[in-house]
């Protein structure tokens, strides 16, 4: 296919992104880039001509962004070039289908079936003839059909490796396609020779051709199926947006697609529906959940002047909004243009295996080179004639013994087996390049909200301000806030319904949005809000006022009731941080990671969790836009860094990062931009992650040496003259069972590893006294694989050491509350 | 029909303070079947209505055992 027919429409297909400044950018989705050399070569071409300022070419999605001067060159130019190069260049936006991706697999299986069939009768031919069933030399049959063969191998399935070779090498690239050419072609030679002398055995030089051919194909599938990638990320992410808006003109409310709304329009929301547009609140009030900007769960008190943005959830009342930025303007249009840079931005990394192909490759023709040399010129200078016969047997010798047949299936096999380690351990590797990177990363970036924290909101303390018990203020809140949907009534009542509370009904329910609800509950008149609620129902709360600064400090929201025209009871409310927090950091720290923490929140609440977990470095208040930005940073510093996240917010950081690592329920936009996804919750994942990667890197170093083993042995063997043909496939099936065996074998022996010691720290409301801790020690310690119990009376909380995979947390969390205790976790 | 029992704290550990109180209480209520727990620390006793047919003396007693405490019964 011509690169050209891809692009249907050349204006889509430039995808112009960037304006101002005299300086563009354009993206492109390129084609045909085989391995990093590609995007060395592509990126260096680039970079050279005029008016380029920058080009970032990346392998694994295919993507290039260029930087350049409009005035100096054109975009056709550009995309010329790239084709010049050997490449193709389609429309960015357009993601290979599920389908299209499938057919592509099938099409690989099936060139590797029938050059198998093929592999299949020559080894049959050729076990005939050295069991001696046929004479030697063959009869007619064999010399006749053994071309037939491998030809038609090498030039049916592995037509297309052919193309690739011959392109690779006429932009000077040696890679794995141009040595297995190199081989099957010298078989074809050798065999071809044989018929005019006998010194060439006809069969087991065309055999080798086959063979070579058959196992390049199958490395292919092999890698092909390891290899899963569609992003759909982009495409996933605009659809948040409602596709219509009801747009108030003249008095008159009319439903229109989001195209026709223009700035300056007005636009009405109701309650429980996505704000189709960027804008500004002009009436109505409303609580408006912004997370996928913020990350923050928590809803926001919009009112006249306040801005909304398009994507966020109205909770609660109705706005009105006038439009100021729709389309490519708005904010999730640069979120999706942010990711979408993102990923061309990515730093690429230099596949282990091209760098040894990068020396291999030349060392084997230089080889090739020698022997001929030796036998010609060595061979004059010695005996003064020189061996053509010999000369050029130990060149095709060398040939078809250095192409390391095992090579393509080194890698793949190597992360087959890591990722089924993985797998175990709830870790899901998406990406190739994952494996390989994760063992040089240093920085790992935290998201705050879901990531180090549980994300959600939940009740952490009670201070009782009378003589009104914690259970009786929780049951009371409960009641009161029963028919809310706020999040922080949601967190009321998730507590009071932990607590087996049984929960009384309410009447004369009356909320005032932004502030509390006011409701009688069992003849008392209950108020529940923010303090400045209950001051302005005159209630008396100046003696809480230090009590309210305290809860704050601590990162709490506080939630103030007053039950009877009395101030009851002081409730404060935090999303928590996870319970293996802490320990899963201090083990980043003993992994030589360095931990950071970056959030949307502001400064307070960013310090008190990164105090928590034990992060000193940490920024707050940063936008999804530069979170991605504080992760180039911090690239363009040397590191190789690692983004773990969860929510949309997160989704160009994760995708800028070298490893991009979802955790949890992620967004699925979260996840598409992800390279390694964490089931569950556990942030400790994160560092069996970079384990598992450590070691799978180490695997596929052995499996490579292991490749390369057996033909660095014949190489130098071929170059005598000596070597027989047939030797190459007995080095190619060593080395291919070696490196199965040394994949696959560490997993059939039994795995008997004790578990690692963890830690888990629970807030335990209702724990005073030493009797207590006693109580809870008593109880845990009886699980298996708990060590230790250590309890503080004054934060409340209990910290429990156990080893993993013995104790279960959720185990543990049910006998401390079988003790009657209050468990927040 | 709800019954009523009695309890009355025997053995080394004893109700201390309010919070143990409330840990009974809360422990209790988490079998199937209890309605009301009172348990005293000033009197050292523990009253528990239940629903008969869903739990029994000998299931709370447990209840209490599991938890520390040691009691008896007129029950």
């Amino acid at each position: 296919m011509s690169p050209l027919q891809q692009i249907d429409n050349p204006a889509v297909a430039l995808g112009i992104l960037g304006r101002g400044s005299g300086i563009e950018k354009l993206q492109l989705k390129v084609g045909g880039m085989s391995c990093s050399f590609c995007v060395a070569s592509m990126t260096k071409a680039l970079e050279r001509t005029e008016g380029v300022r920058r080009a970032s070419v990346n392998l694994a999605h295919e993507e290039a962004l260029i930087e350049y001067e409009p005035a100096k060159v054109s975009p056709m130019q550009l995309k010329k070039l790239i084709i010049d190069l050997g490449y193709t260049v389609r429309d960015p936006r357009k993601v290979l289908t599920f389908e299209e991706e499938q057919e592509v697999m099938l099409g690989e299986r099936r060139n590797f079936l029938i050059a198998a069939g093929f592999a299949v009768i020559a080894i049959a031919m050729m076990s005939l003839m050295w069991a001696g069933v046929v004479s030697n030399p063959p009869p007619k049959p064999l010399p006749i059909l053994m071309p037939f063969l491998a030809l038609a191998t090498i030039f049916g399935p592995g037509w297309h490796i052919l193309q690739m070779a011959l392109a690779s090498l006429r932009r000077g690239i040696l890679n794995q396609h141009v040595l297995l050419e190199f081989g099957a072609f010298a078989g074809l030679i050798g065999g071809v020779l044989g018929y005019f002398s006998s010194s060439f055995p006809i069969a087991d030089f065309f055999a080798v051709s086959v063979f070579i051919t058959t196992y390049h194909l199958l490395s292919g599938f092999v890698s092909l199926r390891v290899r899963t990638r569609s992003s759909q990320a982009v495409r996933k992410l605009l659809s948040l947006v409602p596709p219509a808006a009801r747009v108030v003109r003249d008095g008159t409310e009319e439903e229109l697609p989001l195209e026709q709304v223009r700035p300056g329009d007005t636009v009405r929301v109701r309650p429980g529906e996505s704000i189709p547009v960027d804008g500004e609140v002009i009436d109505g009030s409303s609580g408006v959940n912004e997370s996928l900007v913020t990350g923050e769960s928590m809803p926001q008190a919009k009112k006249a002047g306040d801005e909304v943005i398009g994507g966020s959830m109205n909770q609660t009342g109705t706005l009105l909004v006038r439009v100021t930025k729709v389309g490519e303007d708005s904010f999730l249009h640069q979120i999706a243009r942010s990711v979408e840079e993102a990923r061309a931005l990515k730093p690429g990394i230099l596949a282990l295996v091209d760098r040894v192909l990068a020396t291999y490759v030349p060392t084997v023709l230089g080889a090739a080179f020698l022997a001929f040399t030796v036998w010609t010129l060595g061979a004059w200078l010695v005996t003064g004639s020189p061996d053509w016969t010999r000369a050029i047997f130990a060149v095709l010798a060398v040939l078809v013994m250095g192409y390391p047949c095992a090579l393509g299936m080194a890698s793949p096999l190597a992360m087959i087996r890591g990722g089924g380690m993985a797998a175990e351990h709830g870790v899901l590797m998406r990406s190739a390049e994952a494996f390989q990177i994760l063992k040089d990363v240093r920085k790992v970036i935290l998201d705050k909200t879901g990531t180090i924290t549980r994300g959600e909101p939940s009740v952490t303390d009670i201070q009782p301000a009378s003589d009104w018990s914690n259970d009786e203020i929780l049951r009371l809140a409960a009641a009161s806030e029963r028919a809310s949907e706020h999040p922080l009534a949601q967190a009321i009542l998730a507590s009071a319904a932990a607590q087996h509370l049984s929960i009384p009904s309410a009447s004369d329910f009356q909320a005032t949005p932004g502030m509390g609800v006011a409701a009688i509950v069992e003849g008392h008149r209950v108020l529940i809000g923010k303090p400045q609620f209950l001051k302005e129902g005159h209630i008396e709360i100046a003696s809480a006022i230090e009590q309210v600064e305290v809860m704050s400090a601590k990162g709490d929201t506080v939630v103030a009731l007053a039950i009877g025209g009395r101030l009851a009871g002081l409730i404060g409310i935090a999303d928590q941080i996870k319970p293996d927090a802490r320990d899963a950091i201090q083990r980043m720290r003993a992994a030589g990671l360095e931990p950071m923490m970056v959030t949307g929140d502001n400064a307070r609440t960013a310090e008190v969790v990164a105090r928590q977990v034990g992060i000193t470095d940490y920024r707050s208040e940063v936008l999804p836009q530069n979170k991605a930005a504080v992760v180039r940073e911090l690239q363009d510093q040397g590191f190789r860094v690692a983004m773990v996240g969860d929510g949309i917010n997160d989704a160009p950081a994760l995708m800028q990062a070298d490893v991009g690592i979802a955790i949890g329920a992620g967004t699925d936009i979260a996840i598409e931009s992800a390279d390694v996804v964490l089931v569950g919750q556990r942030l400790g994942a994160v560092v069996d992650a970079f384990y598992i990667g450590r070691s799978s890197y180490r695997k596929t170093v052995q499996n490579l040496s292991l490749a390369f083993a057996f033909n660095g042995i014949g190489v130098p063997l071929a170059i005598t003259g000596l070597l027989h043909p047939v030797w190459a496939m007995v080095a190619m099936i060593a080395s291919v069972t070696t490196v199965l065996t040394n994949s696959f074998a560490g997993r059939l022996l039994p795995k008997k590893r004790r578990g690692r010691q963890a830690e888990m720290t629970f807030n335990v409301l209702n724990m005073h006294c030493e009797n207590c801790v006693a109580a809870i020690r008593r109880a845990v310690t009886k699980l298996n694989g708990v060590q230790d119990v250590k309890g503080d009376i004054d934060q409340h909380t209990i910290c429990i050491v156990y080893r993993e995979g013995e104790a279960d947390p959720d185990g543990i969390r049910a006998a401390i509350l079988d003790q009657g205790f209050q468990v927040n976790l | 029909m709800a019954t009523n029992l009695e309890f009355t704290v025997t053995g080394e550990q004893k109700i201390h303070c309010e919070s143990c109180e409330n840990r009974i209480a809360r422990a209790l209520k988490r079998l199937p079947g209890i309605d009301r727990v009172n348990a005293s620390a000033k009197e050292q006793r523990i009253s528990v209505s239940i629903d008969p047919e869903r739990t029994t003396l000998e299931q709370v007693r447990a209840k209490l055992h599991e938890i520390g405490y040691d009691v008896t019964t007129k029950n």
